[in-house]
């Protein structure tokens, strides 16, 4: 399509949203090439319309604002040695309680159940006597004897 | 801030839990045992738990007298009346991680003179097994004798 002479006027014209009685506006009228290009300019205008809503920030807003970019560039960064710092006492207190831990849990290890252990066994009963025994069902055993004569 | 959550979560693991345990739970089963010439070997209803314990013992009859589970406190004597003459006395002392419980055990007899202090029959120190039984025996009683069977809960 050829150029027009119009088509700076036309856009100005456009950005400006002149008054349908405007010479550009009869213009176009005539004109293919300038009703081409104003039809194109009008579907781009609605599509950035519809899409971007734009986030306002209205007047009250703006000192609260600026003072958070203000004190986000003035706060200094925290040097990088002492982030590694902090990192490795974390990881050391972090192994150190795992250590701890297993240390605790397992220091005595389970132990397995047998039978019940006679340690000692006696009797303050003269002339009687005591012995601890397993039976051949394994059963702890703490008997006391005594002869026919006693009576007690 | 990170040194004082360190000190609060070793602290809270070194401290572990508290240093008496609760009491230790203590079935016993008190059996009158004689012979009394039969065929097959009697027991009392209730007793069924205890018969292979007592199987290897040469009595034809078993009468139950008492069964009770005793919660015996550390470091505290439990006393469970046997008869009129005999009492149970039980101290645990201590208490192992796989549940086994240290314990005195000992049978007091009320001598004939009241005025004079029981006489201790039987007294001996095990290291009783959660659901192991053992059992303590030969106390004169009424024709027979005494068996005590007990198991740690």
């Amino acid at each position: 399509m050829r150029r027009c002479g119009w088509e700076k006027r036309v856009e100005l014209w456009f950005d400006g949203e002149g008054a349908p009685t405007d010479p550009e506006a009869a213009h176009v009228a005539q004109c293919p090439h300038c009703a081409a290009q104003v039809a194109q300019w009008g579907a781009l205008r609605s599509a950035v319309r519809e899409t971007a809503a734009s986030e306002a920030i209205a007047d009250a807003q703006f000192p609260a604002f600026f003072d958070g970019i203000r004190e986000q560039v003035r706060t200094p960064m925290r040097p990088r040695g002492h982030r590694k710092l902090w990192a490795a006492l974390s990881l050391t207190a972090a192994a150190l309680i795992v250590a701890i831990s297993a240390v605790v849990v397992f220091r005595d290890g389970p132990q397995p159940v047998g039978a019940t252990v006679i340690e000692s066994c006696s009797t303050e009963l003269e002339g009687a006597t005591i012995r601890s025994y397993s039976s051949d069902e394994g059963v702890a055993t703490v008997w006391i004897t005594v002869s026919q004569d006693d009576v007690w | 801030m990170n040194l004082v959550a360190l000190t609060i979560i070793v602290g809270a693991v070194l401290a572990g839990p508290d240093d008496t345990p609760p009491p230790a739970r203590v079935a016993v089963v008190v059996v009158h045992a004689t012979r009394e010439a039969r065929e097959r070997t009697h027991f009392d209803p209730g007793l069924e738990p205890i018969r292979e314990t007592v199987s290897d013992l040469n009595f034809d009859t078993y009468r139950k007298i008492a069964a009770k589970v005793l919660n015996a406190s550390f470091e505290e004597e439990t006393r469970f009346k046997l008869s009129k003459k005999y009492t149970l006395v039980l101290t645990p002392l201590s208490k192992a991680r796989n549940g086994a419980v240290r314990m005195k055990v000992r049978i007091d007899m009320l001598p004939e003179n009241l005025r004079k202090k029981p006489v201790a029959v039987i007294s001996t120190t095990v290291v009783a097994k959660p659901g192991k039984h053992f059992r303590l025996g030969g106390l004169r009683y009424d024709g027979g004798e005494l068996v005590i069977v007990m198991e740690l809960k």
